[in-house]
């Protein structure tokens, strides 16, 4: 019993410490959202501002056109995560349920795509739509990112778990293909469906490098490239750098609390991580 | 409508036969089993049915209908699957009406139709449950339901009572066969369980390699296996089987002497071996003897293990007071039916023809495993 009860308790420390590790940056940016500029850099660091400059924040929001970035976020965050999920579930479903030939060849080559480390890709990516005009608009900032492997490879394993014995049921009552991917195993695999669209919502509203690359107008620019408003020749202006990040991070941790559970039941049910 | 198979084949890679030109009817209106061990081919065969499968040789046909090349849902079968394939996220009534709702009736008459099902099979009462909220035996009961709701030309059952237990079984059983016989659809039933075969079917193809080895009623299947591996495959407990050289000398004035030389095995069901004091027909004039090995009893049964020609054989027909002493010579006699002898390729060799006179074993009197 008492040794149950040590077990217990070195578990809760272990996972209190993994938390605070985990908080602690969040905690910084907030503590530096409500401090001075001195007080930023003042050494030893202070955890509680001395007096709570809550204007950061206003002055924050009006030092860039962050309205416009919001709106430039939403509308590439929300068309590429349908348009991702709309080709993950079409390839997943080809790669896991139809036979056609060359399959496991191309399954192998978009598996080799996986170990491509993304910032090889910046260049040739860049260059295409530089081909097609189609820098600094938001075509730059969504096409490259409509698919995904990592999402149809982990959707495909889902798909996989889906008995065959639903597909033949399903095409003897006279279910089409289309048909059944849409009303039976878009359905069944709803949790995997939503991990893949958070992931993506989250990874699309974070991105901060091919956006910066690719725009050099504030009229399609992203919040993340809006926070580069706070640093400049002269230096960084912390407490506004970091009131901003609070209110550009904010969205996607009221979409992670309310979604969690679909998260990690999706991650789980997988077997890989994000 | 009834089903005929015309040589049919299939092969995978065109290496393995899975099946092998099989031809065969299967009436209409009726409840027809497929019969063997796994990997026989009768899942195979169900699948070419369906339309699921396409055979590499052979014509199949539904009534004068040439059905194959047509795909599965122009067959217009209905199909049971072993877990049931009931779609999870659905009602139970959405997945009776399902087919229907594939098939375009109006929303009015595929409700009403659904609850005609639902009520056929008993499970009015769950019409807004989830399927995992069901236990085994309903689910089997929707799954029966949907495969039923587009008035299927064939139904096809795929081992629908394997993930059952032991007791439900027996009930999903008389269920299968009762709603069978008030919708009268002609029915397939696939399995590999003999007792469940028998008890069901109206008639038995027993499929073994690819090939069927006896496609005939379950009590002639029983009385008249044509080969060694049907007499082995039909009857618990097995039947007991002693090389004939060994003990031939006994049956020589019953067996023909081409049989006598010719035959290789003979096989004796365990109901056949009784007392030499026994008031009925004998096969052999004079008793035979063994030795008496082990008796137990079970309830109402009594098993008793021989030793005879060099073999342990099992016989269930001795009560205890016929028993002697374990480890004795003990004299018994065998009844004229449920004796076979085959020869090397497993033919059935004697009887040649088994007449209707000889009263048939009911395949009740199986011990139930």
């Amino acid at each position: 019993m008492t040794k149950k009860r040590i077990s217990q308790a070195l578990l809760i420390i272990i996972l209190t410490l993994g938390a605070i590790t985990m908080l602690v940056p969040f905690i910084w940016m907030l503590s530096t959202a409500l401090k001075t500029a001195p007080e930023t850099v003042k050494v030893p660091p202070t955890w509680i501002p001395k007096h709570m400059q809550w204007q950061n924040f206003v002055t924050a929001w009006h030092a860039a056109p962050f309205l416009t970035y919001f709106i430039n976020s939403l509308i590439v965050t929300t068309v590429t995560t349908i348009g991702q999920l709309f080709t993950t579930i079409l390839a997943a479903f080809a790669f896991s349920r139809l036979n056609f030939y060359g399959k496991n060849f191309l399954f192998a080559l978009f598996l080799s795509t996986m170990m491509v480390p993304g910032e090889m890709l910046i260049i040739p990516n860049f260059v295409t739509l530089s081909k097609f005009s189609l820098i600094n608009t938001y075509g730059a900032l969504i096409i490259p990112w409509l698919a995904s492997f990592f999402a149809v490879f982990t959707l495909r394993q889902t798909f996989n778990a889906i008995p065959n014995e639903l597909y033949y049921a399903a095409k003897l009552d006279g279910s089409s293909d289309w048909h059944f991917l849409w009303t039976m195993m878009v359905p069944l695999s709803k949790s995997a469906i939503t991990a893949i669209g958070i992931l993506e919502v989250i990874g699309s509203w974070n991105s901060f490098m091919w956006p910066l690359i690719v725009t050099n107008t504030a009229k399609v620019r992203t919040l993340p490239v809006g926070l580069n408003a706070f640093t400049s020749d002269a230096g960084t202006q912390f407490q506004l750098l970091m009131a901003a990040s609070t209110f550009v991070i904010l969205p996607m941790i009221i979409v992670y609390l309310c979604l969690q559970k679909y998260i990690i039941a999706g991650i789980s049910k997988s077997g890989l991580k994000g | 409508m009834d089903v005929k198979f015309q040589n049919v084949s299939l092969a995978y890679d065109n290496v393995n036969n899975i099946l092998n030109n099989i031809s065969f009817t299967i009436p209409e209106g009726q409840l027809t089993c497929l019969l063997g061990p796994s990997g026989c081919g009768k899942s195979t065969t169900l699948n070419l049915i369906s339309g699921l499968l396409s055979p590499t040789d052979g014509q199949i046909f539904f009534g004068d209908q040439n059905v194959t090349k047509k795909d599965a849902l122009a067959r217009k079968v209905g199909m049971v699957f072993q877990n049931y394939a009931l779609y999870p996220h659905m009602t139970v009534l959405d997945n009776i009406c399902f087919p229907m709702k594939m098939a375009k009736v109006k929303k009015a008459d595929r409700l009403k139709r659904g609850r005609e099902l639902a009520a056929l099979v008993h499970v009015e009462t769950e019409l807004s449950k989830k399927p995992s909220e069901l236990s085994g035996g309903q689910q089997q009961r929707v799954a029966i339901a949907r495969a039923l709701a587009k008035s299927p030309s064939i139904l096809l059952l795929d081992e629908p009572l394997s993930n059952l237990d032991a007791r439900l079984r027996v009930e999903m059983r008389e269920e299968i066969r009762r709603i069978q016989k008030e919708t009268g659809v002609t029915t397939v039933f696939v399995t590999h369980d003999q007792e469940e075969a028998i008890h069901i079917a109206d008639q038995i193809m027993v499929l073994n390699e690819g090939k069927i080895q006896q496609f005939t009623t379950p009590n002639r299947l029983y009385d008249q296996p044509n080969n060694l591996f049907v007499a082995k495959f039909i009857g618990s407990p097995i039947i007991n089987t002693i090389p004939f050289a060994n003990v031939r000398d006994d049956f020589k004035t019953v067996v023909p002497n081409k049989v006598f030389s010719d035959g290789t095995t003979i096989a004796i069901r365990a109901e056949s071996i009784v007392p030499a004091t026994d008031p009925h027909d004998h096969l052999t004039l004079l008793p035979l003897s063994g030795t008496q090995v082990q008796s137990n009893r079970f309830g109402r049964e009594t098993s008793l293990s021989l030793n005879y020609g060099g073999q342990t054989i099992v016989a269930d027909g001795f009560r205890e007071q016929d028993l002697g002493r374990n480890g004795k010579p003990l004299q018994f006699a065998l009844r004229p039916q449920g004796v076979f002898v085959f020869n090397q390729s497993g033919e059935r060799v004697w009887p040649e023809t088994i007449t209707a006179n000889v009263s048939p074993i009911k395949p009740t009197e199986v011990i139930h495993a």
